[in-house]
């Protein structure tokens, strides 16, 4: 293709017709349009030029002179955004509160919670739930009843804890759940204490007694709660419920009590009908229901449940 | 434009100028400025391990935190998915199980009567969970209150309380409707109420509690068994009746059904429903 007077290429003496392409502003055109020197466009923008057509605005620090565009950390009291190792920006995790999940600890064996375990853990959420007391055992005379009272539920205690402030390793105990009150009358056990150390702690609920005696009819007394702990909140146990006999053959054995906070559930008391066993609590935490005897069969009282200790962990 | 020594492109020959533009801390500058390369100026998330800096869907620089709670309460299936919820990376999951029906009276003729006991609560189950571990879309279920028994004149046992889950990670059964087995007589008369269901699946797993039994005294006097609370406190009791024989229905969530009682009446009288379950999700960025 002619490209006439457009460069030395041409032969001298060529007519005068007008270059195809010419360089406006800004831009340098090469080449002649040749299959060996095609036309090459190039923007000839100037560095000073593309640095002053830029700007930082929002979050944006610009630097006109070196052309260095930088993320803009605001100086506001407060602010967790900062640039990390690499120099990229980074939130550190312990502003946001990120849960790291729970950690559960419900069987009478226990443990140990550990920072090195835990170590992006900053903050704790404890809750900490004592044994349930067991539910007393009945044994009437003949042609009577008798209806034990449920053992009380075990307290709860709940803090918020800074990792920081706690020692490496904190031992954690679970307590067990009261001994069922034997089927000779017995009287149920106390259920144990539970504890994230001696930091968050929840004592357990009493047995049901064995002083109510075999009559016609009568009121048993039950389990209370124990006392307090140690916690930023604390929640006692619920008492047992009595038991209630209003003839030989009709009434009903105490129910365990619940406990703290509504943990657990507390085993039924036996009711009339025939000669029935306390039932043994739901976990963690409740009481044991009483036994119910009638006519000289006894029934054993329900054994409480053991507590639990649960750690959510937050970042 | 030359942009030279800032890309492999300017190659060799390059003549020493200046880039025009440059990364700094927090930011990512690719491209050479040419037609087919343009600047692209970022922010540069630090990889340390730990930051709770990330992009939001908008492509705006986000910080993790609270992303609010998903309250699940109408009885059926749906579905929480990672597409409509791309922030969360930790839930906290709570599960209740339908509250138990209570059983119909059933007719009672003069002299007899029965107090029926109240449906069993709805079990409660509680889990955190990671959402990396969990499939793409997850299956919702809100398990309903059990059924009251029908008919009033035919003494019938009240329905159990249907399962509650968050897939199979977290699950909770409903409690179990109160039996119908003790026969109308004259007074005293106890019954039973519902008995509780198996735990389910949770980290931490409360059963709800039985019904309460319900006691015929002697004559005038009655008292059908409380619904029982669900697990965790979720559901009201209700309470016992004690003068009208009617059945209360089990509140939300999860609570069963208190029983119906009556003496002397032909007609009987219906079992209520338990209460509804729910799944509650708080999620967490």
């Amino acid at each position: 293709m002619a490209r006439c007077g457009c460069a030395e290429v041409d032969a001298p003496g060529a007519e005068g017709c007008a270059c195809a392409l010419q360089a406006g502003a800004n831009v340098t055109v090469t080449g002649t349009g040749q299959g060996a020197s095609p036309w090459i466009v190039s923007s000839s923008t100037s560095t000073p030029q593309i640095r002053a057509a830029l700007s930082g605005v929002n979050g944006v620090a610009y630097d006109p002179v070196t052309g260095i565009i930088s993320a803009r950390l605001s100086t506001d009291a407060g602010n967790a955004l900062v640039l990390g190792g690499d120099t990229g920006l980074f939130v550190p995790p312990v502003v946001t509160g990120s849960p790291l999940g729970m950690i559960v600890f419900d069987t009478a064996v226990g443990g140990n919670w550990n920072k090195a375990d835990n170590p992006t853990a900053k903050w704790l959420r404890v809750r900490v739930i004592g044994g349930g007391g067991g539910g007393a055992g009945a044994l009437s005379a003949a042609a009577q009843a008798l209806m034990r009272g449920g053992g009380a539920g075990g307290n709860y205690s709940e803090s918020w804890l800074e990792v920081s402030t706690l020692p490496a390793s904190v031992a954690i105990t679970v307590g067990t759940g009261g001994a069922a009150g034997n089927a000779a009358n017995g009287a149920g056990g106390l259920g144990g204490f539970s504890g994230f150390g001696t930091i968050v702690t929840a004592l357990g609920g009493n047995g049901a007694p064995n002083t109510a005696v075999t009559a016609t009819s009568g009121v048993s007394p039950s389990g209370g709660p124990g006392g307090l702990g140690v916690g930023q909140i604390q929640s006692l146990g619920q008492i047992g419920d009595r038991g209630i006999w209003l003839s030989a053959t009709i009434g009903l054995a105490g129910t365990g009590g619940i406990a703290g906070a509504g943990f657990g559930t507390g085993g039924r008391g036996g009711i009339s009908g025939s000669p029935t066993n306390g039932q043994t609590a739901s976990g963690p935490g409740a009481g044991g229901g009483g036994g119910s005897s009638f006519g000289a069969i006894s029934a054993g009282g329900g054994a409480g449940a053991p507590g639990a200790v649960y750690i959510e962990m937050f970042s | 434009m030359a942009r030279c020594g800032c890309a492999a492109v300017d190659g060799p020959g390059g003549t020493g100028c200046e880039c025009a533009i440059q990364q700094g801390p927090g930011t990512s500058v690719t491209g050479t400025g040419q037609p087919l390369a343009p600047y692209t100026v970022s922010a540069r998330l630090s990889t340390d391990a730990g930051n709770a800096l990330r992009f939001g869907t908008d492509t705006g620089l986000y910080a993790g935190g609270p992303l609010g709670m998903i309250v699940y309460d109408t009885v059926g299936a749906t579905t929480w998915t990672k597409a409509a919820n791309p922030k969360a990376s930790w839930l906290h999951i709570r599960v209740v199980g339908g509250g138990g029906g209570a059983a119909s009276l059933g007719a009672t003729t003069a002299g007899t009567g029965v107090a029926r006991g109240g449906g069993a609560g709805g079990n409660y189950s509680e889990s955190w969970i990671e959402v990396s571990t969990l499939a793409a879309s997850t299956t919702v279920t809100v398990g309903a209150g059990g059924i009251g028994g029908a008919p009033a004149g035919t003494a019938t046992a009240g329905g159990s309380g249907g399962t509650s889950s968050f897939g199979a990670v977290v699950t909770a059964l409903g409690g179990g409707g109160s039996p119908a087995t003790t026969v109308a007589a004259a007074p005293p008369v106890i019954s039973a109420g519902g008995t509780l269901a198996a735990a389910g699946v949770g980290q931490l797993r409360l059963r709800g509690a039985a019904g309460g039994q319900g006691i015929y005294v002697v004559a005038g006097a009655r008292m059908g068994g409380a619904g029982g609370d669900s697990g965790g406190g979720m559901g009201a009791v209700v309470p016992s009746n004690l003068a009208s024989g009617g059945s209360a229905v089990g509140r939300a969530y999860g609570g069963g059904a208190s029983g119906p009682t009556g003496e002397g009446v032909t007609t009987g009288a219906l079992g209520a429903a338990g209460g509804d379950g729910v799944v509650v999700v708080e999620m967490f960025g």
